[in-house]
């Protein structure tokens, strides 16, 4: 068995391209969610999102390899650029590489078509009106797992499994999982691994149908919570074995100590009333970690501000850590929930927080609820100690994850 | 040493319901028609599951559902911890067609009036998530698209995740606008299965190997020394998207490797689930060569799985 550290990190998350803007704004809680203003949907009763609107041209990539990174779905764009700052961040000289993975988690994909900035429904027209055919280029311009070929054809990276999961909020934390089992068991030395969506108006919509929407500001686990807010973005891990990382020389961000996964049988949209699908999952996530919920000092929560969502995910946590449970926040509050990207993000920003020690805020809090019984750190980053780390993301379907990250330590 | 048995497999493809003993007769009358694989009519899938609440469901979690229930009506999982049950599964159109639906469904509501239902058609994993709901499957669920391979890489992860120990006993599924197959694989200890495995994986591969226009007798190579095998010993099945497929047809014969027709028609990720089916059917009746199943998309993925009758 091999111990898996991160050495290489990229993001794209509203308000900042780049980790170390990433990590400013965090730190400094600031919201990046507001009124809708990149995309139009005259009709919709809840106009707020969180959109990366500094991924101007100027962050575009160059052309490689026969793909002109301008002409790309903006879900490619995300996680090219993403990947490349991964890589350089990683100082990894990919030709030296015997073997590798790539894994990546999305929740629309290239699926939700939007062009000029609304939904392109001479698309899903025409693809309906070619009826009972499996013969039509829709299909292949559409289909996910052109995300990953994409990626791998413009970065020349042949030989490398690929995997592209779509299991909805918690894909990234499904595709990290899948990478770091990957190079444990020794089948690859270097994993990318991470998670994408780019602003989808049919989430939006699809979740002001469900009535998950919040009018204004995200607040998890506020008494007066009213919902998510749909963002974007796109965040990247480089997985590594312990000695590649160490031989190279490489800056060791955390390792990556275990995941667990489980799944409600439930529902599905609403989590199981009796939390037992988060229960589990966690619990699975510290058992094959190897460590105690005693072990772990902040937890990066899911936390969409849902009503529903938010109570169930404290009352799991009541049933992990009992009444010593560590310090929780959602940065949801701050850039919104970006689905398929979420967990990935969430990823970043919990190494960031072992890096600086300091634990990034739940923002927009005012009222506690009795419903859920957490220490959310209310709109103040906290300088603390913080060595381990369980990051959790809760799908639709009732497909739970939970990431565990320690500190690196010698030995 | 990771002993993954293939216990069964289950299709429901273009409006029929079968195992992999009738995937023979069922691969004559495709291959019969001159037009495409129809997609799954609706009427007949909600006749099929009657008693279930079908209504507004996609096509996919219902073709699954369909598959599924082959199995369960033959009580294949009587003898499995469903809550330690975990499911796979790979679609190459995903939820394309399920987005096309509600987008237009929108449209023509109004967006704060569309059936919320239609909403969670759109997930990738609104397939396998329902299958756990409704056969309280609860060890991990989750769902893949890399292209046709999408059909033989839930095998390769079932295969896996067994080798680390992630799971006993896997549904690796394939589901698309046509149909699903659902193939069940446990992990082989003394006295654990109650089913009497058909075949054994025996080793797997997943690759993005670039341009498929240069799918070239290197890719072999290194399959036979990953696998310790030689390409002239084996029984191989082909599927793929690929213009140039009937190349790789003509690379793999020259190798000496026993081939099988190509199946013409597209059905996505089934192609190389009915492959499977082909190849345990044979078994079946009395063949005992080791298979290679293999899959190559146009975007330039290859996978494939070794099949072995024996253990």
């Amino acid at each position: 068995m091999k111990r898996v550290v991160v050495t290489g990190m990229g993001v794209c998350a509203p308000g900042s391209v780049g980790k170390d803007t990433f990590w400013r704004n965090l730190s400094q809680g600031k919201v990046f969610t507001g009124q809708l203003t990149q995309f139009s949907c005259k009709d919709l009763r809840v106009k707020i999102a969180g959109e990366v609107t500094s991924f101007t041209e100027d962050e575009y990539l160059p052309d490689a390899n026969g793909i002109n990174f301008k002409s790309l779905d903006r879900v490619e764009k995300f996680a090219i650029k993403t990947i490349d700052m991964a890589l350089a961040d990683s100082k990894v000289d990919l030709s030296k590489i015997k073997s590798a993975v790539i894994s990546l988690g999305t929740t629309m994909g290239k699926m939700s078509k939007e062009r000029d900035k609304s939904i392109d429904y001479k698309i899903y027209e025409d693809l309906i009106s070619i009826g009972n055919n499996s013969n039509n280029n829709i299909i292949k311009e559409m289909h996910p797992g052109d995300i990953v070929a994409k990626v791998c054809r413009y970065f020349s990276l042949e030989n490398i499994e690929p995997r592209m999961f779509l299991n909805a909020c918690a894909a990234g934390n499904y595709a990290i999982g899948w990478g770091y089992d990957r190079i444990k068991n020794e089948d690859a030395d270097f994993a990318i691994v991470g998670g994408v969506d780019s602003f989808s108006l049919t989430a939006l919509i699809g979740f002001n149908r469900l009535l998950s929407l919040t009018p204004n500001l995200c607040c998890p686990f506020d008494k007066n919570r009213k919902g998510l807010v749909v963002s974007e973005g796109c965040g990247i891990l480089i997985l590594e074995n312990l000695e590649s990382a160490l031989q190279r020389n490489a800056h060791i961000y955390g390792e990556i100590k275990g995941y667990g996964l489980s799944v409600d049988a439930y529902h599905i949209t609403a989590p199981r009333p009796d939390a037992s699908g988060a229960t589990i999952c966690m619990q699975k996530a510290l058992k094959n970690a190897k460590v105690s919920p005693y072990d772990i000092d902040y937890i990066s929560a899911h936390g969409t501000g849902t009503k529903v969502n938010d109570k169930i995910e404290a009352k799991a946590l009541c049933a992990v850590f009992g009444e010593k449970i560590p310090p929780i926040s959602s940065i949801k509050s701050m850039i919104g929930h970006s689905l398929g990207a979420a967990a990935a993000i969430e990823a970043v920003a919990s190494l960031l927080m072992l890096k600086y020690n300091l634990a990034v805020p739940t923002a927009n809090f005012e009222e506690a609820d009795e419903d859920c019984p957490v220490d959310c750190i209310p709109n103040i980053s906290r300088p603390m100690k913080i060595d381990t780390i369980i990051s959790n993301a809760f799908a639709f379907g009732g497909n739970n994850s939970s990431l565990v990250i320690s500190r690196y330590k010698e030995g | 040493m990771n002993k993954c048995a293939i216990i069964s497999a289950f299709y429901y493809i273009a409006d029929a319901g079968f195992d992999y003993k009738n995937i023979i007769e069922f691969c004559k009358k495709v291959n019969a028609t001159s037009t495409d694989v129809a997609f799954c009519k609706r009427e007949i899938l909600e006749e099929r599951l009657d008693k279930m609440n079908t209504r507004l469901i996609d096509r996919q979690s219902l073709s699954l559902e369909a598959a599924i229930k082959i199995a369960e009506d033959e009580n294949f999982f009587d003898s499995i911890n469903r809550s330690e049950l975990s499911i796979i599964a790979g679609s190459y159109s995903s939820s394309v067609y399920p987005i096309a639906i509600f987008n237009l469904s929108a449209k023509e509501k109004g967006s704060n009036f569309v059936n919320a239902t239609e909403f969670t058609n759109t997930v990738g994993n609104a397939a396998v998530s329902r299958a756990c709901i409704w056969h309280q499957f609860r060890g991990c669920a989750y769902a893949l698209s890399e292209g046709i391979n999408s059909g033989i890489n839930p095998i390769v992860d079932a295969y896996k995740n067994m080798q680390y120990e992630n799971a006993e006993d896997v549904l690796a599924c394939a589901t698309e606008e046509v149909g699903a197959a659902a193939v069940l694989l446990q992990k082989e200890a003394p006295g654990k299965l109650k089913n009497k495995p058909i075949a054994y994986v025996k080793n797997v591969d997943s690759k993005y190997i670039g341009s498929i226009k240069e799918f070239d007798d290197s890719y072999i190579k290194n399959i036979e020394e990953k696998f310790n095998i030689s390409l002239s010993q084996l029984d191989v099945y082909l599927s793929g998207d690929a213009k140039n497929i009937n190349d790789i047809f003509k690379i793999i014969k020259e190798k000496g490797a026993s081939t099988h027709d190509i199946i013409k028609k597209n059905m996505w990720a089934l192609n190389p689930m009915v492959d499977l089916g082909r190849c345990l059917s044979r078994y079946s009746k009395g063949s005992a060569h080791d298979s290679l199943i293999l899959s190559v998309d146009s975007q330039g993925f290859a996978a494939c799985v070794l099949i072995s009758k024996r253990g």
